[in-house]
């Protein structure tokens, strides 16, 4: 028997097995699609938020008789809170019931003194937009300054006109997009986690694998078998993630509209090319996890093991959440670092915008572990100490 | 046949190493019941693993059928049907189903792999729960589908390692029935065990194992006679212990 053949026939009984254990279906489609949905809950409630603007509640101090609704003309005079003394209002601030503190006095022209709290988000808000009406007013009474004498106004003569590049379809304008590659990493390892230990160490640990290896079948086919199924659970939990998306977009409420206000479409080239680039990944899972499974005892130990390696996987998966942050996205060194590179990548083609300068490192990367980890795997497999201890 | 020339296998444990079958010389021939009899740990489940092909010898070989397990191991596993001590199924499959996946490793295929497999049912009276879950079984059923899965390729050799423990007396009945047949349709069969009972209603000969070394071989009466003792367990005990029996 070939080991093709033997591969192919422990492969099918696998998934025969599969789809009859609740946990590949609880691992590879329940709570991946849970999962997204209580992202996209979650996420919409901030973004819901984040559009209406916050009441802010000002505390203010001024001199008798001074008219504040013509220095905060902006502001809504119900959010304005008088108060007697500067002490008064700091503690209407640390106690939260305003945002922050604004003294004005009428000396030599007029100061402000703000209090706030730089722990409070929204406090911090405040003062900057405060600051920004101020500003405005300044102007304007620079304005109204050079007309009555007279002068040229050149205040516009810097204009800044912001312009958002980012394209106008697909989920670019959504923050979906920055969490999306993560639960596909996420899911892709976990689906096959929930199989491996059992798979492999669990075949030990009841006695199969021992029925198993007294069959003619090649011990590099009994790897390689086991290696395509969990594969196949692996892919399952990341595109049950994307799928779960797409499915989140097309419903109409309220709160996915914010998330996805153009819909979701990704074209046919990039789909396929994250469909290939989740299968290398997944390839890269699949391996790592049959091998350090085979390593163990029993499922237990396997579980261990896994357990402690699912960190290593997750924290580059974590940072590409935040990579645009830190200006390293273009890195060359991003795209050859595993599971790091197929994140970057997953999320750059769901912008449009990744490129085959990207994709081929990270197709690379992925099957040239995925090789490595099938060959240890495959040795494992043929050591009797390995495959009979428990 | 089976034949076993100087067997031994060295097992490492950290420093510390094991020698768990010491130059084992036994010869089981078609037709006959061969009881491998010794307490736990003396080495009968590594000498059948060698046997059966799942680890290697450390020196000496064995040959079944004439086949050596060394340079011909993948047409001795052709030939040889092995039970482990654990019933060892898949939980998740039907009977028939591990039998029809079991039957495919074997290289059977369409109407010749189903032909075997609903051989095997019969043979091991399986009918009436084959379609059943491997999980859903009782120990007793579970068992049999454990010996069809050993004869679904009919091999002229069997390797039994212990085959009724755990099992109730029913179950246990069975599959000592089973062994009669095996041996009537010409069957090389070597079986484990450490049941006295078991071995005077089977065995045509006993290879007495302990601590990985033959201590005695022959027919029960030959044993007997040796040891000059009147019953199976008193010459094993022995063999295996001579002062305290000579006390």
């Amino acid at each position: 028997m070939t080991t093709g053949t033997g591969a192919k026939q422990v492969f099918i009984k696998e998934l025969r097995e599969f789809a009859r254990d609740r946990r590949v279906l609880q691992a590879s489609i329940i709570m991946p699609i849970f999962m997204v949905a209580l992202f996209v809950f979650i996420f919409g409630i901030i973004q819901t938020s984040v559009k209406e603007k916050p009441k802010v509640e000002i505390a203010i101090v001024t001199p008798p008789g001074f008219d504040i609704t013509k220095f905060l003309p902006q502001t809504d005079q119900d959010s304005i809170t008088s108060v007697t003394s500067w002490e008064q209002g700091a503690k209407l601030v640390r106690d939260k019931e305003a945002q922050l503190i604004l003294e004005i006095k009428q000396e030599n022209g007029v100061t402000y003194r703000v209090g706030y709290l730089e722990s409070a988000p929204l406090s911090a808000m405040a003062v900057a937009a405060l600051q920004n009406q101020l500003t405005a007013e300044n102007l304007k009474l620079v304005k109204e300054t050079l007309k009555e004498n007279n002068l040229p106004d050149q205040t516009d003569h810097n204009k800044l006109k912001r312009e958002n590049l980012d394209k106008d379809d697909g989920l670019a304008g959504s923050i979906i997009v920055s969490l999306l590659p993560y639960l596909i990493v996420l899911w892709a390892f976990q689906g096959g986690m929930s199989v491996v230990a059992d798979l492999v160490a669990g075949e030990k640990e009841r006695g199969t694998m021992e029925t198993l290896l007294v069959s003619p079948v090649r011990r590099a086919a009994v790897a390689l078998g086991k290696v395509l199924a969990v594969m196949v659970v692996c892919f399952l939990g990341s595109i049950t993630t994307l799928i779960g998306v797409f499915l989140a977009a097309t419903i109409k409420h309220p709160l996915t509209n914010n998330l996805f206000p153009t819909g979701v479409s990704i074209g046919l080239l990039d789909t396929i090319f994250a469909i290939v680039t989740i299968l290398t990944l997944v390839a890269f899972f699949a391996t790592l996890m049959v091998t350090i499974a085979a390593r163990a005892r029993n499922i237990r130990e396997a579980q261990t093991h896994l357990g402690l390696l699912t960190f290593m996987i997750l924290m580059p998966a974590v940072f590409s959440q935040i990579i645009g942050f830190t200006g390293l996205e273009s890195a060359t060194w991003v795209y050859w670092t595993p599971v790091l590179n197929a994140a970057v990548v997953l999320k750059n083609l769901i912008l449009g915008s990744a490129t085959i300068a990207q994709l081929a490192p990270v197709w690379t990367v992925n099957l040239i572990l995925a090789a490595i980890f099938l060959r240890f795997a495959m040795q494992l497999f043929r050591r009797e100490e390995i495959l009979l201890r428990v | 046949m089976v034949k076993t020339e100087s067997i031994s296998k060295e097992f490492t444990d950290g420093k510390k190493k094991i020698l768990a079958v010491n130059s084992v010389n036994f010869t089981a021939v078609p037709g006959e019941i061969h009881a491998l009899l010794g307490v736990n740990g003396a080495g009968k489940t590594t000498l059948l693993r060698l046997l059966s092909t799942v680890i290697r010898p450390t020196s000496g070989t064995a040959t079944l059928n004439g086949l050596s397990i060394e340079n011909e191991a993948a047409q001795v596993r052709q030939s040889i049907g092995f039970l482990s001590t654990s019933t060892a199924l898949y939980g998740r499959l039907t009977g028939r189903e591990l039998l029809k996946y079991f039957g495919g490793l074997y290289g059977f295929t369409g109407s010749s792999l189903n032909d075997r497999v609903q051989s095997a049912i019969a043979q091991t009276q399986a009918e009436n729960f084959c379609d059943q879950l491997c999980d859903r079984m009782s120990t007793g059923q579970k068992q049999r589908i454990s010996i069809a899965r050993a004869i679904v390729h009919e091999p002229p050799i069997l390797l039994f390692d212990e085959p009724t423990a755990g099992l109730d007396i029913l179950a246990a009945q069975t599959v000592l029935e089973f062994l009669e047949s095996a041996r009537e349709n010409q069957k090389t069969i070597v079986f484990s065990t450490h049941n006295m009972n078991e071995v005077e209603r089977l065995a045509d000969r006993a290879t007495i194992i302990h601590g990985g070394e033959i201590k005695g071989f022959g027919t029960l009466q030959e044993i007997k006679t040796l040891t000059n003792q009147p019953t199976t367990e008193q010459a094993f005990l022995s063999l295996i212990r001579p002062q305290a029996v000579t006390a």
